[in-house]
């Protein structure tokens, strides 16, 4: 128990970095539906009532203007969910119960596009695949973001317990190989197949450069509504882009923490 | 229901390392066969390759006759007992015990039934539900020998399955696991460094060292007559003593440094080495002894005392009653069981 001094001041400290981090996000919340001018702010790029302190009708001109934008950006993020969890669970169970030289160099290669920046990633996209360009070629730069995650989440709850031994007691007690998949391997991953594509999910839902730069005409990803709206439209549009966007995004940010908690519990507790 | 198992020329390599060499073996049906052997002997390796989890270099695995040297393990229907138990984390004690029947295709009721018959033979039936990591050390080692065993299955091995445990709770259980494999009258090999579970639980014993069978036979036979040197002093403990066998007066005589005796009929004669155990060797009151020594040190040891000797250059360790134990410094008259001396060949 700290002292009662200490606990205030990191209480103090705390709550000040919360309100740091969190006021300007509040702040564009609130411009999405509060007629500011009405508190005697001013508020000229307010494009809604005059009259009233509400105005939700950003949010309606959003979805008439913005609705397959982000559709498409669903959709991109839940493909890329779904093929990382294809590609990286399998990669990742290869490369941590089955290594084999070369197998750290490969897992070192798959992180390096976490290293680059979005534009020298899309160009060298372009320069291969440029025939591709559109939701295909930016399908493929989420994945060269995404995979990293997903793989590194895998590969570190493999190598937490031991797994080889968990297969060996399954063979011994007559599982066949999918049997050994499906009831001992993927059910101990569980919880690192959620948080993997959580993580996947936040950071496709919110990466701009390589969709931007790799797609072609309409519709853009999400992201690229805040550009777009920020650039061109109100203040109270723009907010009401962005709420939209947090609205998505910081639920699944929390329920990574909530499950990365539990998943420590759980390995800390032998489960 | 029990099989007959039998190992011919097992060999398994590790790169230039022989894990196992020419391993031949008839494991008897119904009996349980304790293989012994120090760490690096290839006990393990040799339990992996009949258990089907490692593929054998040379050699052939039978079973009742038919070849399963290529049989995976999970065709071999042989239940394994792991040195940390390898239980499922993500399942219920009950559902541990259900996994061999589940992906059998047992129906759900006939499984639960099988499951809980299971824990109720290793005594926990209450722990039912609980996860893995809700009971202790003693209580996952009976999941682990009732998950081992819910399938019914031809053979059981256990891998050094108690050495995980404390020194108490070790021993409880080791009667424990007696009285189980007794009840089910099943093939059992239990592979194990801790000679007195060896000696224990075995109604047939292998001793191993560098990857070779060095001797087999019953605990007692294998205890009293040790093959070599090495059995004699890692099964229990064994003076070693230089000696010759030679004939003298139409029979053969063994001489050792500090006494000279008549040595069996038939005994090869030349360079040899005799094997006493401690027990074998006791004090005798003054002027009755065979050979007389000076007590260098001596070990109390709860229900005896051990007592190092030296005698006719030789040191010697030999059980002596914990009511009066001589210090350190006196002399002492012994005796040998003539009938107990072991003699081998020198080398080994």
């Amino acid at each position: 128990m700290p002292s009662k001094p200490g606990f205030i001041f990191c209480l103090t400290l705390t709550l000040l970095l919360m309100a740091v981090i969190l006021l300007p996000l509040l702040v564009v919340v609130l411009g999405s539906c509060v007629n500011a001018s009405l508190l005697g702010l001013s508020s000229d790029l307010w494009s809604g009532s005059r009259h009233d302190i509400f105005d939700f009708s950003a949010f309606s001109y959003l979805l008439q203007n913005y609705g397959d934008w982000a559709l498409f950006s669903l959709e991109l993020v839940l493909g890329c969910v779904a093929i990382c969890l294809l590609v990286a669970v399998p990669a990742g169970y290869a490369l941590a119960c089955h290594p084999f030289p070369g197998s750290l160099l490969v897992e070192e290669l798959v992180l390096l596009p976490l290293s680059l920046p979005g534009i020298t990633l899309s160009m060298a996209l372009l320069a291969a695949y440029g025939e591709l360009r559109g939701p295909l070629l930016v399908l493929g730069g989420h994945l060269l973001y995404t995979i990293p995650f997903m793989l590194r989440v895998v590969t570190a709850t493999l190598r937490s317990f031991d797994v080889g031994e968990l297969e060996k007691a399954a063979r011994s007690l007559g599982a066949s190989l999918p049997q050994r998949l499906f009831l001992v391997i993927l059910p101990n991953l569980r919880h690192a197949m959620m948080v993997g594509s959580l993580l996947v999910f936040a950071v496709s839902w919110g990466e701009f450069n390589v969709s931007f730069l790799l797609n072609r005409g309409r519709p853009q990803t999400f992201p690229a509504v805040l550009y777009d709206t920020y650039t061109n439209q109100s203040i109270q549009i723009s907010s009401a882009a962005t709420t939209i966007f947090l609205a998505i995004v910081i639920p699944a940010v929390i329920a990574i923490q909530w499950l990365g908690g539990r998943e420590a519990a759980d390995l800390e507790q032998g489960a | 229901m029990s099989i007959l198992i039998e190992a011919q020329a097992l060999s398994k390599n590790y790169g230039a390392v022989h894990a196992v060499h020419d391993f031949n073996h008839r494991f008897a049906p119904g009996k349980i066969t304790a293989i012994l052997g120090p760490s690096g002997s290839g006990k393990s390796t040799t339990l992996a390759m009949i258990a089907g989890l490692s593929d054998p270099d040379g050699g052939t695995l039978l079973g009742d006759g038919s070849d399963l040297t290529r049989v995976p393990a999970e065709r071999r229907n042989f239940g394994l007992v792991f040195q940390d138990y390898s239980l499922f984390p993500h399942l219920s004690v009950q559902e541990n015990v259900e996994f061999g029947l589940r992906v059998r295709g047992v129906g759900r009721a006939e499984r639960r039934e099988k499951a809980v018959a299971a824990l109720e033979l290793v005594r926990i039936g209450q722990l039912a539900g609980r996860r893995i990591h809700q009971i202790s050390g003693g209580e996952q080692q009976r999941v682990a020998l009732a998950r081992a065993l819910s399938f019914s299955p031809r053979l059981l091995l256990l891998d050094e399955p108690l050495s995980a445990l404390d020194a108490q709770l070790r021993e409880g259980l080791r009667g424990e696991l007696g009285r189980i494999l007794g009840e089910l009258s099943l093939t059992a090999i239990y592979v194990t460094h801790d000679q007195v579970e060896a000696m224990s639980l075995g109604h047939e014993l292998i001793i191993m060292r560098g990857g070779r069978i060095e001797q087999a036979g019953t605990p007692l036979e294998v205890y009293t007559r040790p093959a070599t040197p090495f059995v004699a002093t890692f099964l229990g403990c064994a003076n070693l003593v230089q000696g010759e066998c030679f004939r003298s007066g139409g029979e053969t005589r063994l001489r050792l440094p500090f006494i000279e005796l008549s040595a069996p009929e038939g005994t090869p004669v030349g360079p040899c080495q005799v094997m006493l155990r401690p027990e074998d060797i006791y004090l005798a009151t003054e002027g009755e002894g065979q050979l007389r020594g000076e007590v260098t040190a001596a070990e109390f040891l709860g229900n005896q005392a051990r007592l190092t000797v030296s005698a006719g250059g030789c040191v010697l360790a030999v059980n002596a009653s914990n009511e009066s134990i001589p210090a350190p410094g006196s002399a002492v008259s012994l005796r040998l069981r003539e009938a107990k001396l072991r003699i081998m060949p020198r080398g080994g």
